[in-house]
């Protein structure tokens, strides 16, 4: 299982599996895309690279997320999959290092729940199986 | 924990702990039980914690749990020693409902009906990741965050009355678009004008029955089976920007350590930080306030278009639902001027206030409590009693009761969909997830809602609605 998708009263909250880091940061993404879209009828039609840091793991998770969902809002890019990505540290700075694939959405775009607003730390986890996420919806 | 009934719909938590004020509760107790099942009751306790409090930490009827504060949550706080909390008021600064009167009965608009609902989803876009109408510029937005409903009015797309039927008259005089960060002018360009998604919806509703009928009359209602246009959004991608620096340069600047949960980050009013996001939460305030004119504009063309008129269509009022503001208010019987946050809640101050636009400064402001997507909506006034009780608050909607992610097991859309027919409700632009997310049954009872903020006298009823056709994002 990649993700699962947890109760929560007023926002949507997640769990993304994995082996590695990186792993966890994918399916995250991806949980968080599956809220507002079918991922499975997404094309990767379009390729971008994203750089983030964070001064924490946790900063670094929600500066991921957030920067997807920017890509969302200003240039309409649905993210879909990761080609490439790597996460370090280097002194006190985490730093994400990724190419993701993704499609610009149209009005025949496989909607299908609400946007994400933004990317809360409220009960947020990550352990060496999972990261957990609230998402304001 | 424990909870003291203080009179019927009224219950308090007694100061424990780190509290500096005691909290308070509003709900019947059906509601209370509701409230009990998540984490609400602890956030308006951790909210208490916060420096400089007044008064009481308190929750709406349909108060149920955030992230940091409530939902449904009012805190005041001193303008010396309080805070202002981006948590507190929200990632959607400045979500709100507007209502637009018309002249039009339900029979009026009966053969049109379905005609209306598409031609409004065709003008009004919605929805994930869908651009906006307006190709602004840097510039203009930068204009329009300062401005709000004032440059909506100079490009054309709201009249005098308009701007004085909103809520500050839709322009926050202390706006600052210098203290809003690139990333969120970038979400912000493209969606101005939009309706967004979730619990954001447009709502047909005629009218189903009037309770106070001058105080209708006043407010523009005055028959049953009148058709009404209800608009509930917010400041879109640009508020949750906002909110979100905020309260991550709080953590880096500030920390969060101190404090009994994250995301209640806050700083003193009289900080740097506290005055940079109170300018850029303003700014926000004016997009959302703009956007909500926008949308009008439209649907105000889709009727002149669909059914030859637009007259009367008046806006009755605007009212903001996440929001943080100085107001003068009595505290052990001196007046005191305070930061108001409501998280969640409505304003509803009574006969009087200056705050509130003169015609109806001897009634007392409208108030808008959208139901859940098929359910009844509420028109109400504000109250004296509300400014002695609640800081002059009351309840913004019904309350989420399940979770979304519980509400897709329990409520196929399909069926949803076919209860709503059966209502003889069209629904138009939503997903099938979404559908079944804002099920009515994933929601609190909104006429019980309604009900206790009757009953403490917190907002007074004065019709109810009940909708013909919803857009939803």
């Amino acid at each position: 299982m990649k993700y699962e998708m947890l109760g929560h009263t007023s926002e949507a909250k997640f769990r993304a599996y994995g082996q590695t880091q990186e792993e966890r940061f994918t399916n995250a993404a991806l949980a968080m895309t599956d809220i507002m879209f079918d991922v499975g009828k997404l094309q990767p039609k379009v390729r971008k690279k994203i750089v983030i840091k964070g001064t924490t793991p946790q900063s670094l998770l929600r500066n991921w997320l957030d920067e997807l969902l920017l890509l969302l809002d200003s240039e309409l890019f649905v993210f879909q999959s990761v080609q490439k990505i790597k996460i370090s540290k280097l002194k006190e700075v985490w730093s994400l290092d990724a190419l993701v694939f993704g499609e610009t959405a149209t009005d025949s775009s496989p909607r299908r729940g609400p946007e994400v607003k933004a990317v809360t730390y409220d009960e947020m986890e990550l352990t060496d199986q999972f990261v957990q996420v609230v998402v304001d919806v | 924990m424990e909870i003291k009934k203080v009179s019927d719909c009224v219950w308090e938590i007694p100061k424990s702990g780190k509290m500096n004020v005691p909290a308070r509760v509003f709900a019947s107790e059906a509601l209370l039980d509701a409230i009990k099942k998540d984490n609400t009751l602890q956030q308006t306790m951790n909210v208490a914690t916060l420096p400089g409090i007044v008064g009481y930490s308190m929750a709406m009827p349909d108060a149920h749990q955030g992230y940091g504060f409530p939902v449904g949550g009012v805190a005041a706080f001193d303008t010396k020693e309080g805070v202002i909390s981006p948590g507190g008021v929200g990632f959607d600064i400045n979500c709100g409902v507007r209502l637009l009167r018309t002249d039009f009965s339900d029979k009026d608009i009966d053969s049109k009906r379905k005609a209306l609902l598409d031609a409004i989803c065709k003008n009004v876009p919605s929805g994930a990741g869908r651009a906006g109408r307006l190709d602004l510029s840097n510039d203009e937005l930068q204009e329009l965050l300062t401005k709000g409903i004032d440059w909506a009015k100079a490009n054309g797309y709201a009249s005098k009355e308009d701007k004085l039927h909103t809520e500050e008259d839709g322009r926050m005089a202390k706006a600052d678009p210098s203290k809003v960060s690139e990333t969120a002018i970038k979400r912000g360009l493209p969606q101005v004008g939009t309706l967004g998604s979730g619990n954001h919806f447009l709502e047909l509703q005629r009218v189903d029955k009037i309770v106070m009928p001058d105080v209708a009359k006043s407010f523009g209602i005055d028959k049953v089976g009148q058709v009404v246009v209800m608009v509930h959004c917010g400041s879109r991608g640009l508020g949750h920007q906002v909110c979100s620096d905020y309260i991550s340069r709080i953590e880096q600047e500030l920390g969060t350590k101190h404090l009994a949960d994250p995301e209640l980050a806050s700083a003193l009013l009289s900080s740097d930080i506290g005055q940079d996001y109170y300018g850029a939460m303003s700014a926000a305030i004016n997009f959302a306030f703009t956007n909500r004119q926008l949308i009008t504009h439209w649907i105000r063309e889709v009727f002149e278009k669909t059914l030859g008129s637009q007259d009367g269509m008046d806006l009755v009022y605007d009212v903001c639902h996440n929001i943080a503001k100085f107001e003068k208010h009595k505290v052990d019987g001196k007046s005191r001027e305070l930061c108001v946050h409501r998280k969640g809640a409505t304003r509803a101050f009574g006969p009087g206030r200056m705050e509130i636009p003169a015609v109806f400064r001897k009634i007392g402001q409208p108030v808008f409590i959208p139901g859940s997507m098929g359910t009844a909506s509420y028109l109400l006034v504000g109250t004296s009693t509300a400014e002695e009780m609640t800081f002059g608050s009351t309840a913004h909607g019904a309350g989420r009761l399940m979770s979304r992610h519980a509400a897709i097991d329990r409520f196929p859309a399909q069926q949803v969909r076919a209860q709503l027919k059966s209502k003889g409700i069209e629904i138009v632009g939503s997903s099938g997830k979404g559908i079944a997310e804002e099920a009515p049954g994933a929601y609190k009872d909104v006429d019980e809602v309604v009900r206790v903020s009757d009953v403490v006298g917190i907002g007074k009823i004065v019709a109810r609605f009940t909708p013909l056709g919803v857009v939803k994002g």
